[in-house]
């Protein structure tokens, strides 16, 4: 392992407590789960909470608790990730109703 | 010449370097592409190789390179050969060469396979020039880590008023940590509480004033008001050199800053390095930006401080000290170092930002953009010390940038009292940053052959007690002339390895390549003249009046410049070898062991 390599990884495991870590790292699976879930109809983007992104985007959106998410609008505080897939699948519907709604082509009689 | 000029002057550089020279050079030399499949999209892994949107790695990549030496650097080049041959050197560098380097130092790793530039040399220069770099990058890290001890210890020393501030920020950057990681605590309202509470701290430095100064005298009394080192200081008396004095409260405030490191180098990462990174980044981003637009606005809204006060120039050789030299070439160049071109730009890109690039045409943003963004902040402190020119360097560049923030109805002493705490906080925090980079190559440098460098605890004892010793010296220019060296020789040494590729893969390799000599032959002649300087001026002055530790300090610093050159003399031949085996016969390169190997 190259010290950039080594220095990287002390970083990453001094980088949360253990209790943070285990949620974080549960986190991290669930993500992967989604593609398998959802297909490629869904984009994740994670941001640092304890950034400058992090503060406006918390700021915005009203996030006073992590882990924090935002689908679409729609907001869930909490680890239960199961919401959150209720959340994805919801929005799914709604985007494919409203695509199925919208005409394609003016029409006429 | 005002403010606003210079402003516009380097909006202008900026807006026709990046269209006219580095946009060609991206599409027609490098022929960027998108569609081609980087390292961080090959090898993602979610730790080294991670796609990244460019607007996040361009914030990212900057917050990296981004320190003290902007500022540093174009403050000390303004004192010693005024401002025009500093704003030359800015404009040009950024150019034609800064640029170049920090965009250079991404593609080379993005285009084999995400490898740091030690492997890419192991592989296309040979085997020594890896081991090499290895070394060189400790001694650089030890001379970054004495001359910021040594300037934020005097700035400490010499402020009272500042003081209140930077001890409100560790308590702060602590009670966040805690705030956030343990009682899970929301971030806007932890923010605005340890924020608020810092800022009030550093605009309230007045109050306790009076209570410091009590305890310095306290401090010094405990010597009897005899100084525990005496050396010789090329820089006082109007440059004609004089005995200096590190008085007890000095050497205090330097090993409260050391263990201040030692502690972010040894704690996790969320309980101080963290934590104290965001908060002084809130203090640092609200005084650049004030200044910044100050500057910009100040010939209109108060036009008493916009206008250059010192001199535009002072002489192709300034004296300094009875024996030493500093002639404008080569010493400009490595006095102004981040602001034109920075090795340890590139370095960074190579190792990190590389590997989170999510498409090619990323790479010219985020690498040059970073650099001319870097450009600006260099220009900013040139600006600021060039209105402001009473007192010492960084008093001087506080002074202009407090004149700046005041622009916005800010009443100058708070102005003044928020641009040194900007100043502390922007070097403290990358500080804390170098010491636990620079312990862990020492422990893996050192790690076999002497074993007990592996204890963190030890390996940044070690580091934090050469970086005091570097300081007690007391030169400090010299100390910043030497870092300058060493950061600008390794990034001629990063377009040296940029010019070999090119030459390697059959592509024009000029825009590299001449940058890369220049920059080689005035590092090499810099390091040069600093040894010099640092021996007539320094180490035998005080080896004549039996000053021991200055004279461990100078010739530690003689002994560092001159390994410096030989390693670089070195990569240079086996760089120069490699270049022409490659210009006679391009490769179609090898491809190199994947970097995740």
């Amino acid at each position: 392992m190259g010290l950039r390599q080594k220095v990287q990884r002390e970083l990453m495991s001094s980088g949360l407590p253990e209790d943070l870590k285990a949620e974080f790292h549960q986190l991290s699976e669930w993500a992967h789960t989604l593609p398998e879930k959802f297909g490629g109809s869904v984009n994740v983007r994670l941001v640092d909470a304890v950034s400058i992104e992090g503060f406006f985007k918390s700021l915005i959106r009203r996030f006073w608790r992590y882990p924090a998410f935002a689908v679409e609008g729609q907001r869930y505080v909490g680890s239960d990730f199961t919401r959150v897939d209720a959340l994805i699948s919801q929005a799914l519907r709604q985007k494919e109703n409203e695509s199925r709604v919208r005409p394609t082509a003016p029409t006429s009689n | 010449m005002n403010t606003l000029l210079a402003v516009i002057i380097g909006a202008v550089t900026v807006y026709l370097a990046y269209t006219l020279y580095a946009r060609r050079i991206d599409r027609h030399v490098i022929q960027s592409d998108p569609k081609r499949a980087t390292p961080a999209t090959l090898y993602m892994d979610g730790v080294d190789f991670m796609p990244t949107n460019r607007n996040i790695l361009f914030g990212y990549h900057f917050k990296s390179i981004a320190a003290a030496g902007p500022i540093i650097g174009a403050i000390v080049a303004a004192n010693l050969w005024g401002w025009l041959p500093a704003i030359i050197w800015l404009i040009l560098g950024v150019s034609f060469l800064g640029w170049a380097s920090d965009y250079s130092g991404i593609v080379i790793s993005v285009r084999n396979e995400g490898n740091s530039l030690s492997a890419i040399a192991h592989r296309l220069v040979s085997p020594r020039s890896r081991s090499i770099l290895f070394v060189f990058i400790f001694f650089y890290l030890l001379l970054v880590a004495g001359a910021f001890v040594g300037i934020m210890a005097t700035v400490l020393e010499s402020q009272p008023k500042v003081q209140l501030g930077v001890i409100v920020l560790t308590v702060m950057g602590l009670l966040l940590g805690q705030m956030l990681y343990r009682w899970r605590t929301g971030l806007v309202g932890a923010t605005l509480l340890t924020v608020g509470v810092t800022f009030i701290a550093i605009l309230g430095g007045g109050w306790t004033e009076e209570i410091f100064k009590s305890f310095s005298a306290g401090l010094n009394g405990l010597t009897g008001g005899a100084p525990l080192v005496t050396y010789f200081d090329p820089t006082l008396a109007n440059f004609q050199g004089a005995d200096a004095k590190i008085m007890p409260n000095l050497l205090f405030w330097a090993l409260a800053i050391c263990a201040f490191c030692y502690a972010g180098s040894v704690l996790p990462i969320w309980r101080m390095a963290q934590p104290v990174v965001y908060v002084g980044f809130w203090i640092t981003a609200v005084s650049m930006v004030l200044g910044l637009l100050g500057a910009a606005a100040a010939s209109f809204m108060k036009p008493e401080v916009a206008q250059f006060v010192i001199p535009a120039f002072k002489g192709f050789n300034p004296h300094l000290g009875p024996a030493g030299i500093m002639p404008l070439w080569p010493m400009l160049f490595v006095t102004i170092a981040c602001g034109a071109i920075s090795g340890w730009h590139a370095l960074f890109g190579a190792v990190g930002t590389a590997r989170q690039i999510e498409n090619e045409a990323d790479m010219l943003p985020v690498g040059g953009g970073s650099m001319f963004a870097e450009f600006l902040l260099g220009l900013l402190a040139l600006l600021a010390v060039s209105v402001g020119a009473k007192g010492a360097p960084v008093g001087a560049f506080a002074t202009g940038l407090g004149g700046f923030i005041s622009v916005w109805g800010i009443p100058i002493q708070y102005a003044t009292s928020l641009a040194f705490a900007a100043f502390i906080v922007i070097v403290l925090v990358v500080t804390q940053l170098l010491f636990r980079v620079q312990r862990v190559t020492l422990s893996e440098w050192l790690g076999d052959v002497f074993p007990p460098v592996r204890n963190q605890h030890l390996s940044s004892l070690i580091c934090v007690a050469l970086a005091i010793l570097l300081m007690m010296t007391g030169t400090w220019i010299y100390l910043w002339q030497l870092f300058g060296g060493a950061n600008q020789l390794m990034a001629a040494l990063s377009l040296l390895l940029v010019t070999v590729w090119l030459a390697s893969v059959g592509k024009s390799w000029l825009y590299a390549g001449l940058p890369a000599i220049f920059m080689y032959i005035t590092t090499l002649a810099s390091l040069l003249v600093t040894a010099y300087n640092i021996y007539s001026n320094v180490y035998q002055t005080n080896l004549t009046a039996g000053r021991v530790i200055p004279v461990i300090g100078s010739g530690l610093m003689v002994l560092v410049a001159l390994l410096l050159v030989a390693a670089a003399i070195v990569i240079g031949i086996d760089g120069w070898r490699a270049f022409r085996r490659y210009r006679r016969q391009p490769a179609a390169a090898r491809r190199p062991a994947a970097a995740r190997a």
